[in-house]
């Protein structure tokens, strides 16, 4: 095979190599690179764009009106389990959710590729204070009341609302708040601080 | 040759097959600059002009924009697709260079497969779609034409007036090396034949009218960006370094002298070059280990340096070499030779004097695929010298050991962000998603504090109206805000007042081996894990947006700051 292998040989072997083995690159690198997968979960104000800076900071009876927004790129239609929290002050549990009460579960079919807007009125309807610490007693989530029971600072903004998706997995038979986005896991959840102003809200 | 045609339809062929490696991948523009040109050209696709400066050179803006306005295809198809593949037509100058310098086709092949692949060139060159890709093209073409011997042709000379001026209005960098090359060029032909010789008053002409040209486009064309990296770098230097840089500089200069002048070079390693690449191979790892053990590097640069240097080295440098021997001792015209050493030189010179400059030396990176892609013709002769010189069996073994080395050069165009300091220039789905919202939901005039990688998608996005608090105008910048300032401190600062929004990207977290990506003329720092803990447990600081890889922070009314006043009806 070698003998009388000569420069034209070679260049027209070398070049025909070059190019099939980066041909071969190319595909391996395009298979090898399966598209993302993920979840999107955001929220906004009515009117679609960001909170105003002053929006989280609520009298009694004050509303906070959002559009939580829930984006599905997963290549599947999911079911989702949305969870609206309240949370007052901060466990030293790393999820910052621990410690939260659960306020209401919502469940929802995403198609793939879909989207889906939860509108969320809350309005804190009963609280009391005593010296520096705030206690909120009851919660009016989209119209319904809802006994609570959580404390926290009087001021800085240390009370939250926490919106957590949990999606269900069939292998599992249960709602797990991890997605798999081709490579690494993620969970979705969203957080607003507010603080309680003394005074009744208009 | 038999099959030159075809031979060449194969390079062009592996040229874009590499080049759009990351478009059929990821199907979307890869690379932080595409989205800073793209944000550019968005104002001008709606409005119908321009709104910004064109910085570097306003050539590829206008080519984006025409395919646009012609093609009907979005941007990001444009710069995923079409323009990689116009920019791996900078492989056919590398061609013709080599092919016009020795008359020499298998050569020519081997320039144009080793321009196709090698890992910076390909990167500089439609890997990422950046203005030095057009600039390389032009300049290639340039060089073609410089080495002619019949510059009184006015076909010529209108041809290569038309390259330079094209290299000038493409990229300042490349015309830059170009106008040097030129310059050394000069410099050595007339110190061969004197300053009154034919040879030497047209290479000083030309350098005198591009230089010139040069200026006036720096200076009223394209204000602000190349006449202020000069005089940053002049402003940051000091004496010792300057005299260091321009010492070393000139020491190039005059190797390159010796070898444009000499009569005969000894061929030790023509006849060894297995060991002579061995002894490159061992050299280039064991130079970077050696100077990261002494602290000269760390161990970022350490593995980029690795990474991409050894299979540059292992491949370059012994065909070099011969190349150069080969080209001494076949008595090739002085003339020819001078031109083809003097590019390399010019660039390997601004490379070592660039180093030296503080806070400027990572720039040197940037010379290195011009300065490679000058040197082909000296490679693509110094491998065929080998092929000619060894026997039927060594010639088989050589072709699969060279296609093995071409696809080692070629994987390595795209690093991951391991060997690359922490960078990611992939840009994921979820990351470009998380910008639209930001771009859609905060009002422009809202201070958004992120590192360049999310900050040019943003002001992509948004057609430049966005309001990013470190964004970076090339060498003006503000500086970074909390990022940024986060991550050079190792630890989470309190949040400055002039940030409303932070977009975070997990590609900036230490345990990812991220950074928060800003300018490269500064240290890149991994952004640390608690900074994200601090962000998600501050109170005040609410998450309004989670797309898994991305998230959007809220800085809400400040706790210093006065509760609103409550109204009553």
């Amino acid at each position: 095979m070698a003998a009388g292998f000569n420069e034209e040989d070679f260049i027209i072997t070398l070049t025909i190599l070059s190019t099939v083995f980066v041909l071969c690159f190319l595909g391996f690198q395009v298979l090898s690179t399966p598209p993302q997968r993920y979840v999107v979960m955001y929220l906004v104000s009515e009117d679609g764009t960001a909170l105003s800076r002053n929006a989280t900071a609520l009298h009694l009876g004050d509303r906070l009106k959002v559009l939580v927004i829930l984006e599905n790129h997963m290549a599947r239609q999911i079911r989702v389990e949305l969870d609206t929290l309240i949370a007052g002050n901060l466990s030293s549990s790393p999820a910052p959710w621990d410690g939260g009460l659960r306020l209401q579960e919502q469940v929802l079919t995403v198609d793939d590729g879909g989207t889906s807007a939860m509108p969320m009125t809350l309005v804190v309807t009963r609280a009391s204070t005593e010296g520096d610490l705030i206690a909120v007693e009851e919660i009016e989530l989209n119209g319904v009341k809802i006994p609570v029971m959580v404390e926290s600072g009087t001021r800085n903004q240390t009370l939250r609302f926490i919106f957590r998706a949990l999606i269900w997995n069939d292998v599992e038979g249960r709602y797990v708040p991890e997605w798999n986005d081709g490579q690494d896991d993620h969970s979705s959840w969203l957080q607003i601080w507010f603080e309680l102003l003394p005074g009744v809200g208009i | 040759m038999r099959h030159w045609r075809t031979l060449v339809a194969c390079v062009l062929i592996t040229s874009v097959a590499i080049r759009l490696v990351p478009g059929l991948s990821y199907r979307q523009p890869y690379g932080f600059d595409i989205y800073d040109l793209m944000s550019r050209v968005v104002p001008a696709l709606t409005a119908g002009k321009f709104k910004t400066d064109l910085p570097q050179g306003p050539l590829l803006y206008y080519l984006l924009s025409e395919f646009a306005i012609l093609g009907g295809a979005s941007l990001e198809t444009i710069s995923s697709f079409l323009a990689p593949s116009v920019l791996a037509l900078s492989v056919l100058p590398a061609i013709i260079y080599t092919k016009k310098a020795f008359k020499d086709e298998p050569a020519a092949i081997v320039s144009g497969l080793l321009a196709a692949t090698t890992n910076v060139i390909v990167h500089q060159t439609g890997g990422t779609v950046v203005w030095e890709g057009l600039g390389t093209l032009f300049a290639g073409f340039a060089l073609t034409l410089l080495i002619q011997t019949n510059l009184k042709d006015p076909k010529v000379i209108a041809l290569l007036c038309m390259t330079v001026v094209g290299t000038l209005v493409s990229h300042h960098l490349t015309t830059m090396n170009v106008l040097l090359g030129l310059g050394v060029a000069a410099l050595f032909l007339t110190a061969r034949r004197g300053i009154r010789s034919r040879e030497a008053y047209k290479p000083i002409l030309l350098t005198i009218l591009l230089g010139v040209a040069a200026l006036s486009v720096w200076t009223f064309v394209i204000p602000r960006y190349t006449i202020e990296v000069i005089g940053l770098t002049a402003a940051n230097a000091n004496v010792w370094t300057l005299l260091g840089g321009g010492a070393l500089a000139a020491t190039a200069i005059l190797a390159s002298y010796r070898a444009v002048t000499a009569k005969r070079a000894r061929d030790l390693w023509t006849t060894r070059p297995f060991t002579l690449g061995v002894l490159v191979f061992a050299a280039s790892v064991a130079m970077p280990l050696l100077l990261h053990y002494s602290g000269g590097i760390n161990a970022e640069i350490l593995m980029t340096t690795l990474f991409l240097g050894v299979p540059m080295c292992v491949v370059y440098v012994p065909l070099f070499v011969i190349g150069l021997t080969s080209a001494i001792n076949g008595r090739i015209d002085g003339r020819l030779l001078t031109f083809v050493l003097a590019f390399p030189t010019a660039c390997c010179s601004l490379t070592i004097f660039l180093i030296f400059q503080p806070g400027l030396g990572v720039l040197a990176y940037r010379e290195v695929s011009f300065m490679l892609y000058s040197l082909l013709p000296i490679e693509g002769l110094g491998l065929m010298e080998v092929v000619r010189k060894g026997t039927p069996a060594r010639r088989y073994i050589a072709a699969f050991i060279i296609a093995y080395s071409i696809l080692a050069l070629a994987s390595t165009s795209y690093p991951p962000r391991s060997y690359l300091m922490g960078l990611d220039e992939t840009y994921r789905p979820s990351d470009l998603r998380i910008s639209e919202i930001a771009v859609n939901a905060i009002l422009s005039t809202s201070p958004i504090d992120t590192d360049i990688r999310i900050g040019n998608v943003i002001l992509y996005l948004s057609g430049r109206e966005v309001n990013w608090v470190s964004n970076v105008t090339y060498w003006t910048s503000p500086g970074p805000a909390w990022l940024g300032k986060s991550a050079a401190a190792g630890r989470p600062l309190d949040i400055p007042s002039n940030v409303s929004f932070i977009i975070f990207s997990e590609t900036m977290l230490k345990s990812n081996g991220g950074v928060v990506v800003d300018l490269l003329s500064r240290r890149l720092y991994p952004l640390p894990d608690e900074a994200l803990v601090y962000l998600e447990r501050k109170p005040g600081v609410s998450k309004i947006a989670d797309a898994g890889t991305a998230l959007i922070f809220q800085v809400m009314r400040r706790q210093d700051e006065a509760a609103p006043p409550k109204t009553k009806p």
